[in-house]
Parts: C-alpha cells; sequence; structure tokens
C-alpha cells in the first residue's frame, strides 16, 4: 500500500506541475532539485487598489496561506490571500495578488519573473 | 560493548525505527512548529525511544502514520518530499508489523518506496525538466542559492564578489523592484561544473532506481543497492545540506538490509550521523575560506 501511496502521489504531482501551476518542487513528487521553478524563488506581491492607481501593499510574514499560494496558484489560494488583506483593508477599491516564477537564460545569465496568477478581491464594506 | 553493539544492531526494524524516531524527536523541520502536530509526534517519538519494544508496535506506527497523514493533507501542497516519503514508509511500517513476516515485509516496502523515490527524482531531472540535463538549473543554482557557496567558489570559481552581487539581484528581483537582472560569474568552467553535477546527479538517481527495483532475483544488481545509496549519502549531502532527507534515507536503507548482515546497518548509521556532521561542520565553506 505505502509504494502505491507514493506512485499515486507522484503521478498526481506530475499531473498538477503540467495542467496547473504546481511548482515542481513540492506536491510529493520528488521533482527538487530539477527545476529553477522552486518554492523559494516565487514571488508574492501585492497591491491596494485606488482611483489614483495602485499603492504597494507591505506582506507580513508568509503563513500558510500564502505558502500555499506560492506553491500552487490556482485561483482560490490566490483569492483567499487577497480576501485576507481585503478584510484588513481602510481604503481602496480591493486588493490584487500576484504570484510570479522566475526563469533563467544560461547563455546571458539573465534571470526574469514571470506571472503565474493574478487574483482581484474588492474591499469588504 | 561489541556484543552490545552487535545486539543493538541486530534487527533492520530495530536500527530504523530508532533513527526515524530520532529524527522526530529532534527536527522540527519535520515536526514543524505547529504544535497540533509537533506534540503528538514528539510524544510518539519519546515513547518509542525510551519504552522499548513500543518502538516495533504497530499501533504506535498507525498513531504515527495518522498524524503524519494528516499533516500531509494540510501541507499537501508545501511540504517537502521526504516528509511525503516518511509518511508513507510510517503508513508502510504500521501494516508491515502485523503481518506474519515483519521484518521481510517493512524490508520490501522501504525496498521500494526508496525505489520508487529516486525514480520519480530521475524522471523529474530527465524527460521532465527542460532546464536540468543542459546544466541552466545548476548553473542558475550555483550562482545565487548560498547553500552551494562552497560549491560555487572551490568548484565552479565563482568569484565571491560575483555570488555577493547575485544574492543581491536576486533579493531585488524577488522584491518586485525589478523585472529582470544578470547574473554574474558565467564562465565556460561553471557551465563544465553546472554538466557534471548534472549528468552525475541523474546517473547515480537513475542508477539507484534500477537497483532497488530490480527484482531480488537479478542478485548483483540487487546487492548492488546498498553501496550505492550509502555512496549517494556520504557525497549528495557534503553539497546540498538537507541532512533530514539524507537521514531519512539512511533510516530506510537500514530498513531494507538484510538481517545477517548488521554490518550493513553500521554503516548506514554512519553514514547517517556523516550527514549530520556535513551540515553542522560546512566543510566546503571552511575550504573555500
Amino acid at each position: 500500500m505505502a509504494p502505491a501511496l507514493l506512485v499515486a502521489t507522484a503521478l498526481a504531482q506530475i499531473v498538477l506541475t503540467r495542467a496547473g501551476p504546481l511548482t515542481p518542487w513540492r506536491g510529493g513528487g520528488f521533482g527538487l532539485f530539477s527545476s529553477v521553478d522552486k518554492l523559494e524563488n516565487r514571488i508574492l506581491l501585492a497591491w491596494i487598489e485606488t482611483p489614483e492607481g495602485d499603492v504597494p501593499l507591505r506582506l507580513g510574514e508568509s503563513k500558510h496561506d500564502e505558502q500555499n499560494a506560492l506553491a500552487f496558484p490556482i485561483d482560490r489560494h490566490v483569492r483567499r490571500v487577497a480576501e485576507r488583506y481585503a478584510a484588513t483593508l481602510e481604503s481602496g477599491t480591493g486588493v490584487r495578488v500576484e504570484v510570479w516564477k522566475r526563469t533563467f537564460d544560461p547563455s546571458t545569465g539573465e534571470s526574469r519573473r514571470v506571472l503565474v496568477a493574478r487574483g482581484t478581491v474588492p474591499r469588504a464594506r | 560493548m561489541h556484543a552490545k553493539l552487535r545486539e543493538w544492531l541486530a534487527d533492520p526494524v530495530d536500527v530504523s525505527a530508532r533513527m526515524v524516531f530520532a529524527l522526530f524527536l529532534l527536527s522540527t523541520w519535520v515536526t514543524t512548529d505547529d504544535w497540533t502536530f509537533k506534540l503528538p509526534l514528539r510524544v510518539i517519538a519519546i515513547a518509542a525511544l525510551v519504552l522499548p519494544p513500543l518502538h516495533r508496535d504497530p499501533r504506535l506506527w498507525a498513531a504515527l502514520a495518522a498524524v503524519m497523514v494528516v499533516k500531509t493533507l494540510r501541507h499537501w501542497f508545501t511540504q517537502d518530499n521526504h516528509i511525503f516519503l516518511l509518511t508513507w514508509f510510517a503508513v508502510g511500517m504500521a501494516l508491515s508489523l502485523r503481518s506474519t513476516d515483519p521484518a521481510r515485509a517493512a524490508c520490501r516496502n522501504a525496498r521500494r518506496l526508496i525505489g520508487l523515490s529516486f525514480l520519480f527524482a530521475a524522471l523529474w531531472k530527465g524527460p521532465l525538466s527542460g532546464e536540468f540535463m543542459n546544466g541552466s538549473y545548476f548553473t542558475y543554482t550555483f550562482l545565487t542559492d548560498f547553500r552551494f557557496h562552497g560549491t560555487a567558489r572551490l568548484f565552479a570559481g565563482v568569484p565571491e564578489e560575483a555570488l555577493q552581487d547575485n544574492y543581491a539581484a536576486a533579493y531585488q528581483l524577488g522584491g518586485g523592484t525589478a523585472d529582470a537582472v544578470v547574473l554574474h560569474g558565467l564562465s565556460p568552467r561553471l557551465h563544465v561544473v553546472a554538466l557534471v553535477a548534472a549528468w552525475w546527479t541523474f546517473a547515480i538517481e537513475s542508477a539507484l532506481a534500477i537497483v532497488f527495483l530490480a527484482p531480488e532475483t537479478w542478485r548483483r544488481l540487487h546487492r548492488a543497492r546498498h553501496a550505492l545509496l550509502l555512496l549517494f549519502g556520504a557525497t549528495t549531502y557534503l553539497v546540498v545540506d538537507i541532512e533530514t532527507y539524507g537521514w531519512s534515507l539512511m533510516a530506510l536503507g537500514a530498513a531494507q538490509s538484510e538481517p545477517e548482515r548488521p554490518g550493513l546497518r553500521a554503516l548506514y548509521l554512519a553514514t547517517g550521523l556523516l550527514i549530520l556532521a556535513y551540515d553542522y561542520m560546512p566543510l566546503l565553506n571552511w575550504l573555500v575560506g
């Protein structure tokens, strides 16, 4: 049974990285040390949306929800983070949260951030 | 003393179980700081270590497996791969220790778990990743990952200033203040070292998958698995300081050793301790000053 659990988990992880935004390093598929796109290299950014423009939101300590949004930024995970911040907002119209991953070109040495997911939630009233 | 040590090493399940429970007792990385998991895991580990033969009681392993399964479900997308491996091992031990031949069942389980974990690791580095075999992953890692600082300096000759610039650039990219940064320290030597590291890793992980998943009737291949796993443990974790992963592999290695070969279990334990020593003493960083 234990080997079957490992195989089922690893196959599911491959599907979630291919068809979804899961980082290859996580999800129990043993993809660690195979890709630049590891959890710690992903970037979580947030903005308060206002009629005058977007204001960067200073993120607090990375907690379970943030880690989930970074590792597997499906709409539900990203929105959960945005909703948490939106609930504490005193001004602005809403919160936008983005998850980025890094890429690397070994011929030029350029490392670039690439958008993986974005979620916007209106301010709670 | 010698007789006592032989007695301690006599049973694969005993040695492996003690190594696993010691890990749960000592490593917060494995238990996490969340008290809802840390507390029961530490209680189970202490009970197993101070109240033998509780360490081979299937009910205790079932309790460990239950806590680990809940923890795994909660942290599915964020927890490390070896925590999954330990979870499945605990499930396997809980079932194996109920069987008519616990040692043989535990051995078979551990062997398959090790083989499968290396099979998927090799699949990821080979066909599934488009950036591993061409050296791209290791080039980036040597240039930006402080855990590979010693390796980057010693083997790839990356200057200290370049690494410090790269750490700052990577931080800048992470803060969202830049869309792209250029990393310093690229060189033909770094490219060669990255390629060697990639191909060596792919080769040894593929070989480990083959020897651990080969049928027992393929005797020479089957017996080679111990030497290969010990070599992997002794070399890999000198460069990569994830001692809990290395220790877990050595614990599983002990579980699948032949009962008549206590010397192998001594080697798995010694290699586990060596892996801890690598972590406590950053040897490569000392070498480059």
